[in-house]
């Protein structure tokens, strides 16, 4: 084994919310009581491109950067960006897929073509897939900008912190009055899979 | 206390602690937040400057007065600045300076990738390297000891990997420094009347001596015991990355990177069997160390260009793993499906408007070529296809200059138009002496300044022309079409970029214009300072003939629907939460199919 660090390599599209997402699992880490490091994409990534935040916890983390074969997960807000990462995952890693699709301007225009079906392919690849509907639990909750938030809750399953110490990072950075549906979405997220 | 920190707001918190009371800088990625953080502490005079060199004008005159000063800038803008700092760094400091240049390693969001360490060489000034956060703090209050110490600017180089970076950070007080006098007369920074510029240079290398003394007793630079098999020297973000693959070799770190330890690096590599240098970009520390006489590889084993990744690293170092009984697990491979997704400009962008009247017009002028020299910013987005607008796009301000100098090449062919394509930051920024020297030396152009009212590309900073400072105090604004009249350029046109017919008719004008012309499209950008949006426009489908107008705008929220015409054409349609209601689609659809009604 080369390291204890935990690897979390989160994905998706400048908008989304990934950004923010990594800073909580940050926080969530940290507050547990391990060294942190973090990497993100910034400068022309904002104008829709590829927005990949890594983060690493553990005893001790020299470097920010995960590489290639070393996530324990790899959270997609996205399917081509999930598609995009999965390589980054270990053999027994587990990719959490956001059935959402981003359309690049390479599709609208017309030059390229979005993969079919995405979940499957990775699935026919060996990897474990669990796909949700992060979108469809936002609309439902009120509110389609806490998907973030919601992939947190499904993310916050297979790792090993309480939910106590998410919810209590989740009051410390959402401003007061997002609070309340913020908590909810990341509860929505957590029972979403015991929910079918 | 501990928090998580950005490299960049580290640097930010090591000049607090440090006592700095002046910074300053011009935004750049991967810099611009070191600025931004700095700009939070009331006990910091700091501001955007113009430009690079303007910036370093006002820190050295800050340390001259005697201020702990910053000045902060990316790897192009320190091309910028070389020129006040150069003599600088022979003349000495009052008040502790230090330059903060990041590199864009990996070409992220720059036309070049640029190892900028090389400078501390040139400029004979030390240079310090943090690899985590930890260390941009630490680092950053050191550099102010070691300037007033030894009488110099410090170099702090960062690189992506370390500027956008995250790290745990324990924070500390800040510590106010006592001023040095300040001296009307010091003959140090008065050349030929003080000091001669030749014993400054003699100085300047007796002080690289001193410094080199103190790079090998100071603790950032430190041997880590481990398999004495392999020894390898390394810094900055590269340690941290080969401590991972590699933790039971021997390893030199070195956080002082210029002048270098040599007699502990002596030391190290006489008890290492072999020794290795792992750095990025340019061989600066294997070259040093070869001059030293001493056996090491390093460059062999990567390549010049890019980040050097964990993998990069594997595969360099593969022999070295193998020998210390290391397997490499084979990881999967990448997914062949997935496509490419570039950065774009924004869905009602005002470059997509003013883009696709010049492409107008050039399809109605057939005896003239229109030629574009590009500049720094967004619009550069519109280098690449499906625009190709821009033939060039090298340096802030140049545009300008090298549409002259092409229009003079050409020599009155009235073949081609020649337009420059800048912004107002990058206007200001370095444009205007190249505006006023195209209109003294009489050049036939058309400069387009196309306003977004303010510094879209690094993330939406204020400039001299949106009124606010970067401590977010209003003043009047400089008005960029007084200024080009006040350059002396006789046709000015201001036009709303979205509206089509007017922008077109002042484009035309203007290129027909003897002279230099300037055409100013004004719409604020659509993300910064804050996202604008209005009510979406939408596609009437039973009007839509499929003609692909509205496509060609290249409006990332215009999509190609599933829906045909009765002649087989794909009809359009707009995605509802791209679209932010800039109705210029609606302006140049020949059929009025879309309505925001
Ligand atoms: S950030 Fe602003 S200027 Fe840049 S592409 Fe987007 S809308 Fe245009
Ligand atoms: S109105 Fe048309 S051009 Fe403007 S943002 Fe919407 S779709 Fe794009």
């Amino acid at each position: 084994m080369e390291n204890s660090t935990k690897n979390v390599l989160i994905v998706g599209v400048g908008g989304q919310g990934a950004i923010l997402a990594s800073n909580i699992l940050s926080e969530v880490a940290m507050a547990s009581g391990f060294d942190v490091k973090k990497n993100e994409a910034h400068g022309q990534s904002q104008r829709g491109g590829t927005v990949p935040s890594h983060v690493r916890f553990g005893r001790r983390v020299y470097s920010p950067v995960i590489g290639i074969g070393e996530a324990d997960v790899v959270l997609a807000f996205e399917e081509l960006e999930g598609l995009r990462f999965s390589h980054f995952l270990r053999r027994d890693g587990r990719l959490i897929l956001n059935r959402q699709r981003i359309y690049p301007a390479r599709v609208t225009s017309g030059i390229d073509r979005y993969p079919e079906d995405v979940a499957s392919m990775l699935r026919e690849d060996g990897i474990e897939v669990v796909d949700v509907d992060a979108l469809g639990v936002a609309d439902r909750l009120g509110n389609p900008l806490v998907v973030s938030t919601v992939l947190l809750g499904v993310l916050s399953n297979y790792l090993d912190f309480s939910a106590r110490r998410w919810k209590g990072v989740i009051r410390k950075v959402v401003p007061e009055k997002h609070r309340k549906i913020n908590l909810d979405a990341f509860e929505a997220g957590r029972v979403l899979l015991r929910n079918g | 206390m501990r928090r998580i920190m950005l490299g960049n707001e580290a640097i930010a918190r090591g000049a607090y602690e440090a006592g700095v009371r002046v910074a300053v800088g011009y935004p750049g990625t991967p810099s611009s937040e070191i600025m931004e953080f700095l700009g939070r502490f009331d006990e910091i005079y700091s501001e955007w400057s113009v430009n690079e060199k303007v910036a370093m004008d006002v820190a050295i005159g800050a340390s001259l007065g005697g201020v702990r000063a910053i000045v902060v800038m990316k790897h192009a803008g320190l091309n910028v600045a070389s020129d006040p700092f150069y003599p600088i760094c022979f003349m000495g400091v009052n008040g502790g300076l230090v330059l903060v240049s990041s590199d864009d390693v990996g070409a992220v969001s720059s036309p070049t990738e640029q190892d900028t360490r090389i400078y501390a060489r040139l400029f004979h000034i030390p240079m310090l390297e943090p690899s985590d956060s930890q260390e941009a703090k630490d680092f950053t209050a050191l550099a102010y000891r070691v300037s007033e110490r030894f009488d110099t600017p410090v170099f702090l180089r960062t690189t992506n990997g370390v500027s956008h970076s995250m790290g745990v950070v324990r924070l500390g007080k800040r510590r106010e420094t006592r001023l040095p006098a300040f001296e009307k007369t010091s003959p140090k920074f008065r050349p030929q009347g003080g000091v001669h510029p030749t014993v400054m240079h003699e100085n300047a290398h007796r002080r690289l001596k001193r410094l080199e003394a103190f790079a090998n007793r100071t603790r950032i630079n430190r041997i880590e015991w481990g398999d004495r098999r392999v020894g390898i020297v390394s810094s900055a973000s590269p340690y941290q990355s080969v401590k991972e693959i590699l933790p039971e070799a021997s390893f030199l770190k070195l956080g002082f990177t210029y002048p270098l330890p040599e007699a502990l690096i002596r030391e190290f590599a006489a008890q290492v069997k072999e020794l290795y240098v792992v750095e990025e970009l340019e061989p600066f520390i294997e070259d040093q160390i070869k001059a030293m006489g001493l056996q090491v590889r390093g460059q062999d084993l990567r390549s010049h260009g890019g980040p050097l990744s964990k993998e990069a690293l594997r595969d360099g170092l593969a022999e070295v793993l193998r020998k210390l009984g290391k397997k490499r697990v084979r990881p999967r491979a990448s997914q062949p499906g997935a496509i490419a997704r570039f950065p774009t400009l924004c869905a009602g962008c005002l470059h997509l408007a003013v883009y696709y009247a010049i492409r107008r017009l050039q399809r109605g002028m057939k005896d003239r070529e229109i030629v574009i020299m590009g500049d720094i910013g967004c619009y550069s987005l519109g280098i690449a296809a499906p625009h190709n607008m821009l033939s060039c796009a090298f340096a802030m301000g140049s545009g300008i200059g090298a549409a002259h100098g092409f229009s003079r090449a050409i020599n009155g062919d009235r073949n081609k138009a020649i337009l420059a394509y800048i912004g107002d930051s990058t206007f200001l920024h370095a444009g205007m002496p190249a505006l006023l020297d195209a209109v003294y030396n009489q050049s036939s152009i058309t400069v387009v300044i196309a306003d977004n009212r303010t510094t879209a590309m690094t993330g939406g900073q204020e400039h001299a022309g949106t009124g606010v400072t970067l401590k977010g105090e209003r003043h009047p604004p400089v008005h960029i079409v007084e200024i080009c009249k006040a350059l002396g350029v006789e046709d000015v046109h201001e036009v709303d970029p979205y509206d089509f017919e007017r922008t077109l008719e002042a484009l035309r004008q203007a290129i027909e214009f003897d002279g230099v012309s300037v055409v100013i499209p004004i719409q604020a950008c659509r993300m910064f300072p804050k996202k604008l949006k209005e009510k979406p426009y939408r596609v009437l489908s039973d009007l839509c003939t499929g003609c692909g107008q509205c496509l060609n705008l290249y409006c990332p929220a215009i999509i190609v629907s599933d829906e045909k015409t009765a002649k087989g054409r794909q009809k359009a349609a707009i995605d509802p939460f791209l679209c932010v209601g800039c109705s210029f689609c609606a302006q140049i659809c020949p059929v009025d199919a879309i309505t925001c009604e």
